[in-house]
């Protein structure tokens, strides 16, 4: 076992270089934080300091002021991210599997579709038609998750992983045993693929968790903001106001008062929340997925 | 053989075109590459519906009931419902319609009604962002024999610069709101510090004046700077050429139309911008500006409050005292520099058009009539319920109740602002402010021209960039002028900025022709 270890020094060496790496990952989070705790005034005399001389809650008062707006958000955000991932992979899983299977007679067109779109988009308008008009999906919870459900991309990626890892044969000899298609999917298939299906998964839930595109686009109603465009809204309309607080006459006065820079680090603490604990979940797949080739099969 | 190199070839044509494509496609984000295509389509259908219903007339009490629906900057707000249960209420017996508010907040509201208009959705009322290319693509409907029928009063009423200024090729394409006309450029000082030093403000005329205040603040107030400048706000708001206008549409070029010779010029290759220059430049090394004046991001607003800088400057309107007062948080003096001028551009800042797709366009200008003419109905819609959104204090100042869920649609987005209770915070001569803002204010006179920059639009594209490039560095006083403006100007040749001019001079020939 002699041979596995290092030398005291290259040890020393390395858990130095890896507490640098962690302190400059930390670092600037430290700072926002400090930040969205400062003095709006005492950031425009001084500039960001990580001891400011004057704290305030202003702009988290100010961000909490509504927080039912806030929680909301935080509530469809995390309806979209699970129901859209759940679906998403799931759909994903299902067009890529019969076009990975060699015996599927169609595989050709089908995968020709997919990549089709990869390539070649209808454009932003036309996109914009399908889901305002034939899918009638403008201001519903629904369009922020069907127009992200399918993505080629993680398509192409399952299939290829589903081609490579398994084998051809085991599928055969399920159907041997007597197991039908859709038997050899979940229990076969399914188990097989765990890797591909965390990745594309993690892949679609930080995908929906940090959209604001759809929101933007097709939702006018408040109650059904994502929190990324929330936030996203939230900034700019700060940005917008303070510099353009002359236009705005009596009505607004108390949006084109906000502290600008302080409520934007406020907003990324809060926008960062829950997908933080999403990715230790998904990672175990991740180290299990690494050790898969180590085996000869 | 043959026929299979060239299908192999244009496979591969296909191909890469398709490679391309799809990476403009891939960023959603960008609404105007993808948008010409749809355009042309769209808009044709709808065109032809609007013209048919633009015809029947019938009188007010027969009318059926429709909806509406009205597109507005800002919000949204929470409470925006209640708001529309009231005014539908109050609009039953007026023109037996009701009203949807869609407020589209501040984030980028152009490009979503953008794609409403490209897409032919059906709607009545928008606020117009990129009025000319709308118009121009024929997204508006056009309002002229509907504005003679359904809205004589307001037609009346309303100054006819404004209604010159809305109207492309013939056609009036939207209804402005009656405010101020135009704006102009000044300063807006802290009062304790005027106060302090003596300081006869009145006495500004032109922006040399104010060096011998800069040069008392640097001596007597160590932490202040005199001069703060940050990079949107520059000295550049003061220009050099009084008696111009700026007339490409992108407002980024240097294009000033002289209106002594009517000639259009680059007001970058001049002596009085070198001259300019050189007083900024000075200033920077006497001290007076901050050091990092090209990129500070601090707005104005909050470089006086926190008692970094004493003065704002920029666009000026007739109520800026009690604006500015409000958002610096301390007392403010207000001194404009220049004559109030009023441009096409000034002219159509905000105003309310109504959709090629709208089905009832008739009560939709029966609806914009009311907004310009009707107290009750303008207060509900800018202010909200009374002792819900606000609490009257008498008969015409109310005050606005906080987070009351109603609060973004402003008066100068929509209708006719002398209309509207004064605000608590307001100047109460604010009537006789606005009539006498306009009555001294000078019209262009090349009002009505707008440029149609389809010809040099790739020019513009180069010259905006180049601009940009430049002019925080000139303008924060940081290098020596003159090299620097020698080497924009050589660029700004080099990307074609004669051409642009010779194509706005012979568009701006023809209008003056016809006039």
């Amino acid at each position: 076992m002699t041979n596995n270890e290092i030398s005291k020094f290259t040890n020393t060496l390395l858990h130095l270089i890896f507490i640098i790496l962690t302190i400059t990952c930390l670092l600037p989070i430290v700072l926002v934080f400090m930040i969205s705790i400062t003095d709006y005034d005492t950031i425009v005399l001084n500039g960001y300091q990580f001891f400011p001389e004057k704290f305030s809650l202003e702009a988290y008062t100010y961000i909490f002021k509504d927080y039912t707006v806030i929680v909301k958000a935080y509530g469809v955000s995390i309806f979209v991210t699970v129901i859209g991932t759940l679906l998403s992979v799931f759909i994903s899983s299902l067009y890529a599997y019969p076009i990975s299977r060699a015996d599927f007679r169609y595989r050709g067109i089908f995968a020709f579709l997919i990549f089709f779109t990869m390539l070649f988009g209808g454009g932003l308008v036309p996109w914009y038609m399908v889901y305002t008009q034939v899918l009638d999906l403008k201001n519903s919870v629904w369009a922020l998750i069907v127009p992200m459900l399918l993505s080629p991309f993680n398509v192409l990626i399952m299939k290829t992983y589903f081609q490579m890892s398994v084998p051809p044969a085991l599928i055969e000899a399920s159907k041997i045993d007597g197991a039908g298609e859709l038997r050899t999917f979940f229990r076969i298939v399914f188990p097989l693929s765990l890797p591909v299906f965390a990745t594309i998964g993690l892949f679609n839930t930080l995908h929906y968790w940090n959209d604001w595109f759809n929101s933007m686009i097709f939702i006018t109603d408040t109650d059904l903001y994502s929190l990324q465009y929330l936030m996203y809204k939230m900034i700019s309309q700060a940005d917008y106001l303070s510099r353009n607080g002359a236009l705005i006459q009596g009505s607004a006065t108390e949006l084109a008062k906000l502290p600008g820079e302080t409520i934007r680090m406020a907003m990324a603490l809060i926008g960062i929340g829950p997908i933080v604990l999403a990715y230790p979940f998904f990672q175990r797949y991740f180290i299990r997925g690494l050790t898969l080739g180590s085996i000869k099969g | 053989m043959a026929i299979k190199k060239g299908t192999g070839l244009m496979l591969s044509l296909v191909l890469m075109i398709g490679l391309t494509l799809s990476g403009c496609g891939g960023n959603t984000n960008n609404t105007k590459n993808a948008a010409p295509e749809a355009t042309a389509k769209s808009t044709a259908a709808p065109a032809a519906n609007a013209t048919e219903t633009a015809a029947p007339t019938e009188k007010t009490n027969e009318l059926e009931q429709v909806e509406l629906s009205l597109y507005l900057p800002g919000g949204p707000d929470k409470d925006v419902a209640s708001v529309e249960q009231e005014i539908n209420a109050y609009l039953k017996d007026k023109i037996n319609a009701t009203i949807k508010i869609n407020q589209l907040s501040w984030d980028k509201p152009a490009d979503k009604v953008n794609l409403m208009i490209q897409s032919g959705e059906v709607f009545d009322m928008v606020y117009t962002w990129n009025f000319m290319t709308n118009a121009a693509k024929g997204a508006y409907a056009p309002l002229e024999d509907l504005l003679d029928k359904y809205a004589k009063e307001t037609k009346v009423q309303i100054n006819p610069a404004y209604l010159q200024a809305a109207t492309v090729n013939g056609h009036l394409y939207a209804v402005p709101t009656e405010k101020e006309l135009g704006q102009s450029v000044g300063f807006a000082f802290d009062k304790a510090i005027v106060d302090k030093y003596g300081f006869d403000v009145n006495s500004i005329t032109k922006l040399e004046d104010i060096e011998p205040m800069l040069k008392v603040i640097k001596e007597k107030e160590p932490g202040m700077s005199p001069l703060f400048m940050n990079h949107t706000d520059s000295l550049n708001w003061f220009t050099a050429y009084p008696e111009s206008e700026d007339l490409d549409g992108s407002n980024e070029i240097p294009t000033l139309l002289d209106y002594k010779t009517m000639k259009v010029f680059n007001e970058y290759d001049t002596p009085e911008i070198l001259e300019r220059l050189k007083l900024i430049r000075k200033w920077y090394e006497a001290g007076y500006i901050n050091k990092n004046g090209a990129t500070d991001k601090t707005e104005l607003k909050d470089a006086v409050k926190s008692g970094k800088a004493w003065f704002v400057y920029g666009n000026m309107n007739p109520t800026s005292t009690n604006d500015w007062t409000r958002l610096a948080e301390k007392p403010m003096i207000i001194k404009t520099l220049l004559p109030v001028q009023v441009g096409t551009k000034s002219l159509q800042g905000s105003m309310l058009a109504i959709s090629r797709t709208s089905k009832n366009p008739e009560r939709a200008m029966m609806f914009i009539n009311l907004i310009h003419t009707d107290p009750v109905l303008y207060n509900l819609l800018t202010f909200g319920i009374e002792g819900k959104h606000y609490k009257k204090l008498d008969a015409n100042t109310v005050e606005f109740i906080p987070d009351s869920g109603y609060n973004s649609v402003s008066s100068w987005m929509i209708g006719n602002v002398l209309l509207n209770y004064l605000n608590k915070d307001e100047d109460p001569r604010r009537v006789q402010l606005y009539k006498d803002w306009n009555a001294n204010s000078k019209t262009s006179p090349v009002i009505g021209f707008v440029f149609d920059s389809t010809k040099v639009q790739s020019q513009i594209g180069a010259l905006i960039n180049i601009t940009k490039q430049y002019k925080n560095t000139l303008y924060s006083g940081e290098k020596d002028p003159e090299p620097i403006l020698k080497e924009m100007n050589s660029k700004l040749k080099a990307a074609g900025l004669d051409a642009v001019i010779t194509e706005i001079q012979t568009q701006m020939d023809a209008f003056l022709a016809a006039k």
